[in-house]
């Protein structure tokens, strides 16, 4: 019975803190595109920009989802990566601090330089009225301990060589801006069950262990 | 030089002379909604069996747009210069050589027509007029670029006559031709996020660009109209002596 009450208490301590941490986070912002283009034999990548200065994205998450708002011309398929790097995109995914968010971007109408909204519009701070493009949990994984360990993430257009895509830093003096958006998840409830568990089964044995050595001195004494 | 003679040259000078100053500042403007059209391009092809398939093409060439004018007596027209405003996105490394420049074509159809087919059949024509990424206002970003008006050859302007003659509407298409880069945008229109009443905001532009012309009647019509003009002058130089030749002999005999 001791056991029991033991398990359980431990399983209760676990579960209360862990959804305490992995509260389900959406995390804003937005900064003038950069528009600087690196193409090499291999790509094309043009820098949009940093975004989340000094944010702490907490324990225990990753990027579930997000929103993003970026104005560019003649893109056809070209891929959003986010990581750590603002310069030599090629070295920065080679050394695998570069993660593709499984976006694909393409210009509705090639002879127009076009502010496309990723998957659809969006309000800043709030999931909806279109739902979130969806990441793939390795790459959410990965954009989230990027930006847990650098508290910062760049963000980087990727097409063919020699593509003509085009992305504005200004219009006319005017600065151009991109948004991105991340929900971040909430560890799910299975996980936070065999963590109670497992811990509660340890300190059960540890107990276990405790009172048969505690008999077994009482019978020698 | 003989008085008779003399008075004739300088009649025809004068002529010309007030013949050109009357057309010289002969300017026409076209501003259009810009296109945004964009193809492959090489612009060194001289021959169809030297271009290569369209998606092998090295360059880009984006069309400006379709400028029409209202000449009343185009076919006697000599185009001098041209100077052009227009919204464009070039690649830092447009610069020099490398910097697009204009060329003048027919009208063409379709989202995808041939440029570089164009040119080789002679229907289009090359300009000398660059356009450059340092030129003010420089940056990563759609720039509202001018330059001055430039000089065209003989053989631009006489295209660019032969261009606005065969189009019923006086049109010629305008495009942004690199043999090498591709990045180059000029778009249609414009939407971006703005920040600068504090909240993102959607900012939606259309562009426009405008193609100046400067010309004179040729000079084949300048010459005809000089020579004309003298042959007028001899002729009634030679009349006007003949008669007071004659009214001088008259009045002798009646003497």
């Amino acid at each position: 019975m001791k056991s029991f009450v033991a398990s359980f208490v431990c399983f209760l301590a676990v579960a209360i803190g862990a959804a305490r941490m992995a509260k389900a986070d959406i995390i804003f912002d937005f900064a003038q595109q950069s528009g600087v283009a690196e193409n090499t034999g291999l790509r094309r990548a043009v820098y949009l920009g940093r975004l989340f200065n000094g944010v702490d994205g907490g324990p225990f998450r990753r990027m579930d989802s997000m929103y993003a708002t970026i104005t560019l011309a003649q893109a056809s398929g070209v891929r959003l990566f986010v990581g750590n790097g603002s310069t030599n995109f090629d070295n920065a995914l080679a050394q695998g601090r570069m993660t593709d968010t499984g976006i694909r971007v393409t210009n509705s109408e090639q002879n127009r330089t076009e502010t496309i909204f990723i998957p659809g519009s969006f309000t800043p701070g709030q999931i909806g009225p279109n739902a979130p493009f969806q990441i793939d949990e390795q790459a959410g994984t990965a954009i989230f301990n990027s930006l847990a360990t650098n508290k910062r993430l760049d963000f980087w257009l990727v097409g063919d060589s020699n593509s003509g895509f085009t992305v504005p830093s200004t219009v006319g003096g005017d600065a151009a801006f991109f948004i991105a958006q991340f929900h971040t998840t909430v560890p799910e409830p299975t996980s936070i069950l065999l963590a109670g568990a497992g811990v509660g089964y340890v300190v059960a044995r540890m107990r276990g262990k405790k009172s048969k050595k505690q008999s077994a001195s009482t019978e020698v004494g | 030089m003989n008085p008779t003679r003399f008075a004739a040259v300088t009649a025809v000078l004068i002529g010309m002379l007030c013949h050109f100053q009357h057309v010289q500042a002969g300017i026409v403007t076209s501003t259009v909604v810009q296109s945004g059209t964009k193809v492959d391009y090489i612009g060194t092809a001289s021959s169809i069996g030297q271009l290569p398939p369209m998606s092998e093409r090295p360059g880009s060439a984006s069309r400006i747009g379709t400028f029409d004018y209202e000449f009343v007596d185009l076919p006697g027209l000599f185009f001098l210069r041209a100077r052009i405003r227009f919204w464009v996105q070039l690649p830092p490394e447009a610069i020099g050589e490398l910097a697009p420049y204009l060329v003048f074509s027919p009208v063409l159809q379709g989202d995808s027509p041939d440029l570089d087919l164009e040119l080789i059949s002679g229907r289009a024509v090359k300009t000398d007029i660059r356009i450059s990424f340092d030129l003010f206002p420089a940056g990563v970003g759609i720039v509202e670029k001018q330059i001055d008006f430039k000089d065209l050859t003989k053989e631009q302007s006489l295209k660019l006559s032969s261009i606005l003659s065969n189009d019923p509407q006086q049109r010629v298409d305008v495009w942004l031709a690199s043999d090498t880069l591709k990045a180059i945008t000029v778009p249609k229109n414009v939407s971006y996020i703005s920040v600068s009443t504090g909240l993102p905001t959607l900012v939606v532009k259309n562009l426009t660009s405008t193609l100046d012309l400067e010309f004179v009647p040729e000079p084949a019509t300048s010459v005809m109209f000089g020579i004309g003009l003298s042959f007028a002058l001899q002729r009634s130089w030679k009349e006007y002596r003949r008669r007071k030749g004659t009214s001088s002999k008259g009045a002798k005999e009646r003497c």
